[in-house]
């Protein structure tokens, strides 16, 4: 039996409380698994679903999840014929959910980004939403949609409601370092997304299994 | 080199967060997307972290016996399946039980990719 006693770990130094929203559950079991299908990509920049799929699971596993391998994954969905973002997207999420073993699945969906320059300052913004559905009864358990904003001035970002979760911050600012290619730049948000995740902060969905946060926000 | 989750500790709460090791799996395996080429790559970063997740392992075992393994989800699930690629079948299995051990919900896949290379070895 693995004992996965790191996890239970409570965190050491009290985290400053931020505005958190009332407890939440997700509405139907707790999953324990996430499986991350083709990105839809409503944009030229070809690179974005990629760096999203190589970068997304670190910090869902941090978030206490288990993540299915997403190169085995992709590969797989190929032999199955199912390589079309749209199709998968669009199909009943029970299939893939059978077809993996999935309690959970997470579409993400990247509609647009655009670059506003004024002066020497170029502010980029990318427009995405997602949605996490059961993989075994194909219900809605989680969704939302960000505009996240980052500026070459400062290397700040934002987001359009200033209210975003840690998996919003991520996928936006991910997407932002793909359509920028600046390495350097996805470093420091990468850690900062991460540490997000780990140290808390607005929460989009409850923590998984191998949390230490397991049923206590 | 890039181990994103070491990085986050310096601003979020220290040891008990760093649960797993992921080495440069993220950085590789964009590139690997990137250029398939880069295949060699990725399972030397997959194998690395995998060596560092199970010795950090060790380390960190109780007084019970327990282990706890640092090897992230997905990872010896991720090797065998570039094994396999490679017609290391055997080697490819060996990797898919690791993973269902560790993880159970991988169960399901784990079983599927260890049926395939059954079916493949008796035909």
């Amino acid at each position: 039996m693995i004992v996965m006693a790191s996890m239970m770990a409570a965190c050491a130094a009290p985290q400053a409380p931020r505005a958190k929203k009332d407890y939440v559950e997700f509405p139907a079991g707790n999953p324990r698994s996430i499986l991350i299908p083709p990105v839809v990509n409503n944009t030229v920049n070809v690179d974005a679903p990629r760096y999203l799929l190589s970068t997304i699971p670190i910090p869902v596993a941090a978030r206490g999840f288990y993540i299915f391998p997403v190169n085995l994954v992709r590969g797989m969905m190929n032999e199955e014929g199912l390589s079309d973002a749209n199709m998968v997207h669009a199909a009943d999420p029970t299939v893939l959910g059978a077809l993996f073993g999935a309690d959970a699945i997470l579409y993400i969906t990247i509609h647009s980004w655009e670059t506003e320059y004024l002066l020497v300052t170029a502010t980029t913004t990318v427009s995405f939403s997602y949605v996490l559905k059961s993989g075994r009864t194909g219900e809605e358990l989680w969704s939302g949609s960000a505009k996240i904003s980052e500026s070459s001035e400062d290397g700040t970002t934002q987001s359009d409601d200033g209210d975003s979760s840690w998996l919003e911050e991520l996928i936006g600012r991910t997407i932002l370092a793909a359509i920028q290619t600046s390495a350097p730049d996805y470093m420091q948000l990468a850690r900062e997304a991460t540490g997000q995740a780990l140290g808390g902060g607005d929460q989009v969905f409850p923590a998984g299994p191998y949390s230490g946060k397991y049923g206590k926000d | 080199m890039f181990c994103i989750l070491a990085a986050g500790l310096l601003i979020s709460c220290a040891p008990q967060h760093q649960q797993y090791v992921w080495g440069s799996y993220e950085t590789e395996l964009y590139g690997y997307y990137k250029n398939p080429d880069r295949l060699e790559n990725l399972m030397k970063a997959l194998e690395a972290a995998i060596a560092r997740g199970e010795n950090s392992a060790q380390k960190t075992g109780s007084a019970g016996g327990a282990k706890t393994s640092r090897v992230a989800p997905g990872l010896y699930a991720e090797y065998g399946y570039l094994l396999m690629t490679k017609n290391q079948d055997a080697k490819a299995k060996r990797y898919f039980e690791k993973e269902k051990l560790l993880w159970p919900e991988s169960a399901v896949l784990m079983d599927k990719m260890i049926k395939v290379i059954d079916q493949d070895q008796s035909s």
